[in-house]
């Protein structure tokens, strides 16, 4: 069944009882990821659109959406821009206009009262979703929850907090997951970030909420990474797209290297 | 959603580091305008104006009223902008922003005050009736350079539009329909086009058409607004920090060689069209209007 | 006539938008949401939903606020607004360009133009809430259908009528059927019997969903030929 294209649904599609997939030992429940809703007493049906994707060995189904606002859930990272300070904590904005999240200030790793990091309105954290409740605000942490590690990313606190220099980019929520299973590892025609570290030095954090930090060895090389990163997200290039996109940018800032520089 | 959705400190840095550099995030020149698309509307007088990422889109009608009492031998044109939440979630409806309010002034000075349009031409019966000419400006994407694209969007449109024809018998005025009579295109005195220059470091770097993120860090901007001769109609620069008084010369000179270039693609587009109109060679015959 | 023709995602700043043109009606439609609701709009178990039509020329007017109205209430029980409590959902549709009616002899009543730009509005509204990938509990689309009456009296049903078509007309109905077959809108206008209604309903619903009214599991083996809305919905979310 994966190998054949993914079905497409649009909201309100039932999922017919043998597309679900079958969990061989029958040990696992089903998990039902973003995208669906179930409808008791046996009824599962799309709400956004887009392909259908399944897991048959978690166990798994949903929908892939790849536009529109991102919508917080918990042990999503995100890139968070701080808007002002609490008491308490740091609100930060996680989309233009959204809901504010809250950043408490001892949730950042090793932090006390006095030596938490000061950010000021307008800084740059990354971090991890903790709780995202539907009617009030979600809650985010830098690291300092020792329970972190333990949300299933492997990756423990590893590169959560504040982000100083480089500059951000606002990519589709479709290019964000992307770039996050890129940095992973994981397999799904992004070779973007590959080539561009073969001829660039930089650092990137992918926030799941469409926000992507880019701090390269010099000014030129950020912005080369931030426009290749979205270009490839406006043209939905393959990989022999993208790899004409890090070979054309990277020509051409050497060109204007070589101009500036006589 | 009253406020423009901030840059974070970070963008705010790093444009400025690399405007030093010389190096815009987009890899454009400092003298370059983005890529402007213009398109025309089956109908006379509907302009789309692609500016990057920015749309705006202007429409120009026509109705038979009364002139005003003291201007008896002119006929009306009216300007409207009204920005919508299409544009960016930050406009609200029915509350104008500063930036809608300096954008309907800056189009009423170029267009409407430097004489663009020949309104003594719209009148039909002196007192009595005349032809009022509306601009309707719709911005439905914003992404930084608000003026310059709107502007182009109504000369375009003005341009493009064509007007009924009228028959006046005494005191009887009888509009006549596209079908019986060829309509007329608006007697324009000359195509003012605005070029907005943003500046940094007291105007020691100079950019034009800056995008939302490079408006938000700008110290102050100049706005020039000039025809294809070089007559300047305004010039404006509300507030922000100073700049030299030779650093304004330069802008105009700056100014021209971009509202020349954008007059000519301008026509070049409108010939485009008229062509696409002018199904074998009809419209030459029937026409008896001569090109201002 | 051509058929509907949609765009996805025209705009870039807002989280959904689409381009739509049919029969002289071009849309323009931009979602924003679920944002952060001002206090006064807020509601406590629900995301609001604000929907806001602008004219081609000039400002609205009570015409306007009319079709806010009924957009909004379709679109209300679309969206899972239960999913986004104290949130905003913000609509906006701009009119581009309506049928040229000048030409006219008799020129359509007010009642007949809003009627007749009602459809465009709901499927603009649909192609954009699509394109924000919002929550919503099923799609739907919309039509407008017109009954004549001949000399003898009988009934002929016309689907998208033009302008001309709608001043002879003794009775207009716009319609909006969910992708169930469910009638979610009707605005009918003019001179009808039960009998015309149940008919006028009839083809607006076989326009809408297709000749079986209901909803295949999957997308594959429809009628090519008498391709619905619903049909033309499904193709272009798919080729996104």
């Amino acid at each position: 069944m994966s190998v054949t294209a993914p079905v497409v649904v649009l909201p309100g599609d039932e999922i017919p009882p043998e597309r679900l997939p079958q969990s061989r030992t029958g040990k696992k429940a089903l998990t039902l990821g973003p995208g669906l809703r179930h409808i008791p007493p046996r009824t599962i049906a799309a709400t956004v659109p887009g392909p259908l994707g399944i897991d048959s060995r978690k166990n798994a189904i949903w929908v892939d959406n790849t536009s529109g606002r991102y919508i917080p859930r918990a042990a999503d990272l995100v890139v968070a821009q701080v808007r002002r300070s609490t008491p308490e904590a740091y609100l930060c904005a996680l989309a233009p206009h959204g809901r504010l999240a809250l950043l408490p200030h001892l949730a950042f790793a090793g932090a006390t009262r006095k030596t938490r990091p000061q950010l000021a309105a307008g800084a740059l954290a990354y971090a991890r979703v903790v709780a995202a409740p539907p009617a009030a605000e979600p809650e985010l942490d830098c690291g300092a929850d020792p329970g972190g590690a333990a949300l299933g990313r492997g990756d423990g606190a590893a590169g959560l907090g504040p982000l100083r220099g480089g500059s951000v980019c606002d990519v589709s929520l479709g290019m964000a997951r992307r770039l996050l299973a890129a940095t992973r590892g994981g397999e799904d025609g992004l070779v973007l970030l590959e080539e561009l570290g073969k001829v660039l030095k930089f650092e990137v954090a992918v926030g799941r909420n469409g926000r992507v930090w880019v701090d390269g060895e010099d000014t030129r090389a950020t912005v080369v990474v931030g426009r290749a990163i979205a270009k490839v997200d406006e043209e939905g290039l393959g990989p022999e797209g993208q790899r004409r996109v890090v070979r054309e940018l990277v020509r051409e800032v050497k060109g204007e290297g070589l101009k500036s520089g006589v | 959603m009253p406020r423009e959705a901030e840059l974070s400190l970070n963008e705010r840095e790093f444009i400025l580091k690399a405007l030093h550099e010389n190096v815009r995030l987009d890899g454009r020149a400092f003298d370059d305008f983005r890529k402007l698309d213009l398109t025309f509307g089956d109908e006379p007088g509907f302009t789309d104006v692609k500016l990057g990422k920015t749309r705006v889109i202007a429409r120009v009608s026509a109705e038979v009223m009364a002139p005003l009492p003291d201007r008896k031998f002119d006929g009306i044109f009216n300007i409207v902008t009204e920005f919508s939440p299409m544009a960016s979630p930050a406009f609200e409806v029915g509350r104008q922003t500063d930036a809608e309010v300096i954008l309907s002034r800056i189009l009423e000075k170029a267009i409407r005050r430097s004489s663009a349009l020949d309104t003594e031409s719209l009148c039909i019966i002196a007192g009595s009736k005349c032809f009022q000419i509306r601009a309707d400006v719709h911005v439905v994407d914003h992404d930084g350079g608000l003026i310059d694209a709107s502007c182009i969007a109504v000369v375009a449109a003005l341009q493009h539009f064509r007007r009924p024809d009228v028959l006046v018998e005494g005191e009887k005025v009888t509009v006549l329909s596209t079908r019986e009579r060829e309509p007329i295109p608006l007697a324009m005195l000359h195509h003012p086009l605005c070029v907005t220059i943003s500046y940094y470091d007291s105007g020691a770097i100079m950019l034009v058409d800056a995008d939302l993120a490079e408006e938000q860090v700008r110290e102050g901007e100049i706005i020039v607004t000039m025809n294809k001769n070089g007559e300047v109609c305004q010039m404006v620069k509300y507030g922000g920090t100073p700049v030299d008084a030779l650093a304004l010369l330069d802008c105009t000179t700056l100014a021209l060689k971009k509202v020349q270039a954008m007059t000519k693609y301008i026509h070049q587009k409108l010939n485009e069209d008229a062509k696409k109109r002018d199904i074998g060679g009809l419209m030459a015959e029937l026409t008896a209007e001569n090109e201002r | 006539m051509p058929g509907p023709v949609a765009e996805l995602g025209p705009l870039h700043r807002v989280d959904g938008s689409a381009a739509y043109s049919h029969a002289g009606y071009n849309v323009l439609g931009a979602v924003t949401g679920p944002v952060e609701a001002q206090r006064r709009d807020e509601i406590p178990d629900e995301a609001a939903v604000d929907v806001h039509v602008r004219p081609a020329t000039g400002v609205g007017s009570i015409k306007e606020r009319h079709l806010e109205a009924i957009v909004q209430s379709t679109l209300r029980h679309v969206i899972l607004v239960h999913q986004f409590p104290r949130s905003l959902v913000q609509v906006s549709l701009q009119v581009l360009s309506v049928p040229d009616t000048s030409l006219m002899a008799v020129p359509l009543s007010s009642r007949l133009t809003t009627l007749a730009l009602l459809p465009a509005l709901l499927q603009t509204a649909m192609h954009a809430l699509l394109s924000a990938a919002l929550p919503l509990s099923t799609t739907f689309t919309s039509t407008l259908v017109c009954v004549t009456r001949g000399a003898d009296g009988g009934g002929a049903i016309r689907a998208s009528p033009d302008p001309e078509c709608l001043a002879d007309a003794a009775s207009a109905h716009a319609v909006c059927y969910s992708a169930g077959g469910e009638l979610l809108m009707d605005m009918s206008e003019g001179d009808f019997d039960v009998d015309e209604w149940d008919a006028a309903m009839g083809v607006g619903r076989r326009i809408c969903c297709g000749e079986k009214g209901g909803r295949g599991g999957d997308a594959v083996m429809r009628d090519e030929e008498s391709e619905s809305l619903q049909d033309k919905l499904r193709k272009l979310v798919a080729e996104r």
